[in-house]
């Protein structure tokens, strides 16, 4: 299982999306699969890098890509504390729509199969079901 | 991200090619400061050449209008491809945004 390392840094968001793509480029996934994985993995990337590391040049953002028989699955992993996952804010609720964050995780958990949370959410797992 | 914009009715249309995301809403948000400093008050995003869009793309967005409806003006969004219009459904934000099928349909709307 290939295992990517980056420093927490924002500006290879980009660099780190397409090695995690390139990795990926023998299923032959249609264009929606790409887009969806690519912006699930760059929010989490994002998040890790700020929220997690807190933009420490010296932490690592890790990343691990799983190619199963139809479901591909990554692991974005952070060297923070973790955070209270379980208590993050609906942004599709009334109250909340017009705010300008929040979204990430929401895309996250919307356009992923299945997405779990480890060592207190400083790891965060997500599976995509995949046709190939 | 290369941005434009030009003057059609009374709408600036901004069109927008490439990727609106974490690194390239910076860009955005000074393109639009620009476009309200010259006193415009409705504003349509043109989507077309938009290939990709995050949740920083988004907040900018939503940051964008609120500023824009504090001078008591308008945005209109158009030419989304399906795949970035179901991330404004998902995200309830088409409740929030105007949102048009294509650019002409966006000025001829009420």
């Amino acid at each position: 299982m290939p295992k990517l390392k980056f420093p927490s840094d924002l500006k290879l968001v980009k660099e780190a999306s397409k090695k995690v793509l390139d990795l990926l480029s023998d299923l032959k996934l249609d264009s929606s699969a790409l887009f969806d994985i690519r912006l699930c993995f760059e929010e989490a990337f994002i998040n890790a890098v700020k929220y997690g590391n807190k933009h420490n040049m010296s932490l690592t953002v890790d990343v691990e890509v799983i190619k199963g028989n139809d479901m591909v699955e990554l692991v974005v992993s952070d060297q923070g504390k973790g955070f209270d996952y379980k208590s993050q804010d609906d942004p599709t609720e009334q109250g909340n729509l017009a705010k300008t964050r929040g979204r990430g995780i929401f895309l996250i958990k919307n356009l992923m199969n299945e997405v779990t949370y480890e060592n207190n959410g400083s790891s965060l797992r997500m599976k995509k079901r995949i046709n190939k | 991200m290369h941005v434009t914009h030009s003057k059609i009715k009374d709408f600036v249309a901004v069109a927008i090619e490439g990727e609106v995301d974490l690194n390239s809403s910076p860009q955005l948000r000074k393109v639009f400061t620009e476009i309200l400093s010259q006193g415009a008050s409705k504003i349509l995003i043109n989507f077309v050449k938009v290939s990709y869009i995050d949740s920083s793309g988004l907040a900018t967005l939503i940051e964008m209008m609120q500023r824009l409806k504090k001078e008591n003006g308008q945005m209109r969004l158009a030419g989304m491809s399906d795949k970035i219009k179901s991330l404004f459904e998902i995200t309830k934000l088409d409740k929030l945004f105007l949102i048009y099928r294509t650019e002409e349909e966006a000025l001829a709307a009420a």
